[in-house]
């Protein structure tokens, strides 16, 4: 314990004894304002270096390194930050848990770095019908999972995020759990318990993989995925809205691939925004001679000059 | 007359005793309370507990309000798979409506959050003291999980319980993985000591399961030599052949509870 919190104790400990209408005939509320310049350690609730830091003093100095604070916030009590630093993501509320949290996907959001969003394949650990996120508000050294992904089952397949650069913004593409329709969704806050909003869905898709950048206020958002609509295994595709963040999105469907395949393509099919509205997509085209593994595959990657 | 009129005395308290317990479900029913039965089914974590702080909250990401409060959860009363016990911790929990410091009741919930602590969302109250709506969802809970194992029953076409002799591949090859998802089905033999739902021809049946680890198929029991147990198996088409029997859900082998209920219910 540090010298200032025991410096406080003793002189919340003194004045209630010598004082007694402070403890008891004095109205509570009068000692437990946060702002009055007394430490009310024994109020309810009681008043501390994190609930009160105006009154009790900042926690960062007193020899303890308790969340919220970690290297990066209070080296004086946490001591220097590890040229790499390894975080369990799993929350300590669900510490037992042990199911497979495959295909992770992170999203920092470019307006505010401390604000991260994490996917797996995490299940919602009381099934429940929405999936989690993980959520970081402080870079990455605490995460909370919040169940805000309309999956019907708890869970996901594939899945990952992305922020608008500007607009704090959130979108998703994913597979749903309980029947594995394609969805694309969209929240304003992901650290609130509102359930995510589902701008476009359909069937028979692979593997979405979202990229979003924000021009002129509007979210551009392009969703590469494996549509096995695509005819003659065409099957190489992103899914564009130039308006992300309106109300209703309007969505296109672009073929990224223009000849014929061994009935599809591989199913990774990545997009990736440049600032000056270039797009670019790169995917594997599964071709003949061999359309069996080992295959054969041209690695592809298109552009887009104009968005 | 005596003789007839006390008979006519307990049908006028048999009537009294049933408008008494029908009359407050109906009037609940019709002022939108909604049932212990329905707030059960809905619930994914339901326990009792007692607000310990409100307008507060234990988890960071929660902004503290009036809709807000810090409960310490007393008894867990129904928690879904994996969720870890949270008996005499505390937990945040975002209300239908404020409560005051010192209220004990039974809290149907949904998990929304998990940090620091659990954050749940009220879904709804029922009416009745704590006592009685604890009882009740004790006797809610019982109801769903013996028809959530009738219906698993129900869709298994062969439920047997016996000893796994030996684990092999099949035809003694092991399969090789196409995908990550693949899921390198192996075959299980088991020696049969009953059949509860099905018929099973000789003292061993062989059955399918997928070996895989993938994300899709792990959480599939895999078979251990010398494992004893309730099994549920469904038929699926060889590719082969007659058709086959498999394991294929993560439930498809029954705790030790389900499987004597099972053999109290189900005939061959």
């Amino acid at each position: 314990m540090s010298g200032r919190r025991r410096i406080f104790l003793f002189f919340g400990l003194g004045l209630t004894a010598a004082v007694p209408w402070l403890a008891g005939a004095r109205p509570a509320r009068a000692i437990d304002v946060c702002g009055n310049g007394i430490c009310a350690i024994h109020a309810v609730p009681p008043e501390s270096c994190s609930t009160c830091p105006q009154d009790c003093g900042s926690c960062c100095g007193n020899g303890i390194c308790a969340a919220p604070e970690n290297c990066a916030t209070c080296g004086t009590d946490c001591g220097t930050c590890p040229a790499v630093l390894v975080i369990n993501m799993m929350p300590l509320a669900q510490s037992a848990e042990a199911i497979q949290d495959s295909e992770p996907n992170l999203a920092v959001n470019p307006s505010n770095p401390l604000q991260i969003a994490g996917t797996a394949f995490t299940d919602n650990p009381t099934g429940g019908s929405a999936a989690p996120i993980y959520v970081s508000t402080n870079g990455g050294f605490t995460w909370t999972l919040n169940n805000i992904v309309p999956s019907g089952a708890g869970g996901t397949a594939d899945i990952t995020l992305r922020f608008g650069t500007t607009t704090n913004t959130l979108y998703a593409g994913a597979l749903r759990d309980d029947n594995l329709q394609f969805n694309i969704f969209r929240t304003t806050n992901f650290t609130s318990g509102t359930a995510m909003t589902s701008l476009r869905n359909r069937f028979d898709v692979d593997q979405p993989f979202v990229e979003a950048r924000t021009f002129s206020g509007a979210d551009r958002v392009y969703v590469g995925l494996n549509d096995f609509a695509g005819a003659n295994g065409r099957t190489a595709t992103i899914d564009r809205t130039l308006s992300g963040t309106v109300a209703s999105p309007a969505f296109t469907t672009i073929r990224l691939e223009t000849r014929n395949t061994c009935g599809q393509d591989g199913p990774q099919i990545r997009p990736a925004i440049h600032s000056d509205n270039t797009v670019y997509g790169v995917f594997y085209r599964w071709r003949a001679p061999t359309c069996v593994s080992p295959r054969t595959a041209d690695i592809v990657v298109v552009r887009d000059d104009n968005g | 007359m005596a003789f007839e009129f006390f008979p006519r005395r307990k049908t006028v308290w048999a009537l009294y005793g049933l408008f008494a317990c029908l009359v407050p479900g109906a009037l609940a029913a019709a002022a939108g309370v909604p049932s212990v039965e329905s707030l059960t089914r809905s619930a994914d974590f339901i326990f009792l507990g007692s607000v310990i702080q409100a307008g507060a909250a234990n988890l960071s990401i929660v902004e503290p309000s009036s809709r807000t409060a810090i409960a310490r959860v007393e008894e867990v009363l129904h928690a879904g798979r994996a969720l870890d016990d949270f008996t005499g911790r505390e937990v945040t929990v975002l209300l239908r409506a404020p409560l005051v410091a010192g209220d004990r009741r039974v809290f149907f919930t949904q998990v929304q959050f998990l940090g620091e602590s659990l954050g749940v969302r009220e879904i709804g109250r029922a009416r009745g003291t704590a006592t009685e709506i604890a009882a009740a969802v004790r006797g809610a809970r019982e109801r769903v999980l013996e028809q959530g194992l009738a219906a698993r029953l129900a869709a298994a076409d062969l439920v047997i319980s016996g000893r796994v002799l030996e684990t092999r591949a099949i035809g003694g090859v092991e399969p090789q993985a196409v995908s990550e998802h693949d899921p390198l089905w192996r075959e299980a033999l088991l020696e049969v000591d009953a059949v509860f739902k099905g018929k099973a021809g000789e003292r061993t049946v062989s059955f399918l399961y997928p070996s895989s680890l993938d994300v899709f198929w792990a959480s599939v029991p895999k078979p251990q030599v010398g494992q004893k147990g309730t099994w549920l198996l469904h038929l699926r088409p060889a590719e082969e052949g007659a058709a086959v029997y498999a394991a294929l859900e993560p439930s498809d082998l029954l705790t030790a509870a389900e499987a004597k209920a099972a053999a109290g219910r189900s005939k061959p």
